[in-house]
């Protein structure tokens, strides 16, 4: 019988699983990898509120009891109202087999259940087909080119940004 | 004085007695005009923030747009942090009404992107509009920001969201 794909909050036990997805050049890739900086951010955030607060959050990505990565999602203010910007890291082998896609809609649904934004994004390297395709594939809109919205590897680095509403299509999907 | 400087335009810090110019663009419905009433929020921040640090900060600040000593409002920015080592500029505008329309907008966003391109390393300076608030576009436009996009439903003002007109300016495009 086939695991589903589900969300679930991090366990204690999860946390070296979110560090070597983030800390370790060869399991973060090419474009996740910006660096060693703040490396007790998961352990303090888990000691504080399990990774889950009001203005953002980390859940983990399981099939079964196999850890597929983590999405993470934080508070874009735009007073008077604010909403969420998205993002994902998959491990190197669970890349290319649609776990990406599954998990912007997962999480995407869950947002928007729980909370009152009509709009979700994420930006992502633009460079990063992979990822673009991803984002497509669960409904996002391509809005725009953002330039030079990050720093990695030594240079500048221009972003897409993908904007999902709580009134598109794929968002009751 | 020389000739033509009264025309300047430029940007200083917020003064004690400009607090009520500042008070009236943010919580004075028909001064904040159409795009920028956005309801009363928090009315004592500015004073609050002038008597922390005159409302400049390493997050970024406020400055008066003035024209000889006609204060004409005032220009803005803050941090938008995308990893933890890297950030860019988000800045804003707002005139008094009777100081719209006259080419100010441009200027002063002008002045305030080479203000902070000379004093900070960043290498990006954004700025969003209302899809609706065509001068502003067209002010950013003039001073030499580029159209990067529409944010869908990003904003939310008199009970609708509102798309958001994205532009930037990179260090490399600065004229001159």
């Amino acid at each position: 019988m086939d695991e589903v794909v589900a969300l679930r909050p991090v366990a204690e036990e999860d946390l070296p699983f979110l560090e070597r997805l983030t800390q370790d050049p060869a399991a973060a890739g090419e474009y996740a990898w910006a660096g060693w900086r703040d490396l007790l951010r998961f352990r303090e955030g888990w000691v504080e509120d399990r990774l889950v607060g009001n203005d953002g959050g980390v859940l983990l990505l399981a099939r079964g009891g196999e850890r597929l990565g983590f999405v993470s999602w934080f508070q874009v203010d735009f007073p008077p109202s604010y909403y969420w910007s998205m993002g994902i890291a998959l491990l190197p082998e669970a890349r290319g087999r649609g776990y990406g896609t599954q998990a912007h809609r997962l999480l995407t649904q869950y947002l928007f259940a729980h909370t009152t934004v009509h709009r979700i994004e994420g930006v992502t390297e633009a460079e990063n087909l992979a990822e673009q395709r991803v984002m497509e594939k669960a409904g996002f809109t391509r809005e725009g080119v953002m330039r030079g919205v990050f720093w990695r590897d030594g240079a500048y680095r221009d972003g897409v940004l993908y904007g999902l509403l709580r009134t598109d299509p794929a968002a009751s999907g | 004085m020389m000739a033509g400087m009264d025309d300047d335009l430029t940007l200083r810090p917020v003064a004690e007695a400009d607090l009520p110019i500042v008070e009236r663009l943010t919580q004075d419905p028909a001064s904040a005009g159409e795009f920028a009433w956005l309801g009363w929020h928090n009315l004592t921040r500015f004073r609050q923030r002038w008597t922390d640090n005159r409302l400049i900060s390493d997050d970024g600040g406020i400055l008066m747009v003035v024209r000889g000593t006609d204060r004409l409002g005032l220009v803005s920015w803050y941090k938008v942090q995308t990893t933890p080592g890297y950030y860019y500029w988000n800045i804003g505008i707002a005139l008094l009404p009777e100081a719209r329309g006259k080419g100010y907008g441009t200027q002063a966003q002008r002045l305030l992107a080479r203000y902070l391109f000379a004093h900070t390393t960043v290498q990006r300076i954004e700025a969003a509009t209302e899809a609706g608030n065509v001068a502003e576009q067209r002010a950013l436009e003039k001073a030499g920001f580029t159209r990067e996009g529409v944010h869908r439903s990003a904003g939310w003002r008199d009970g609708a969201c509102r798309d958001e007109v994205w532009y930037s300016m990179l260090r490399t495009d600065q004229p001159g």
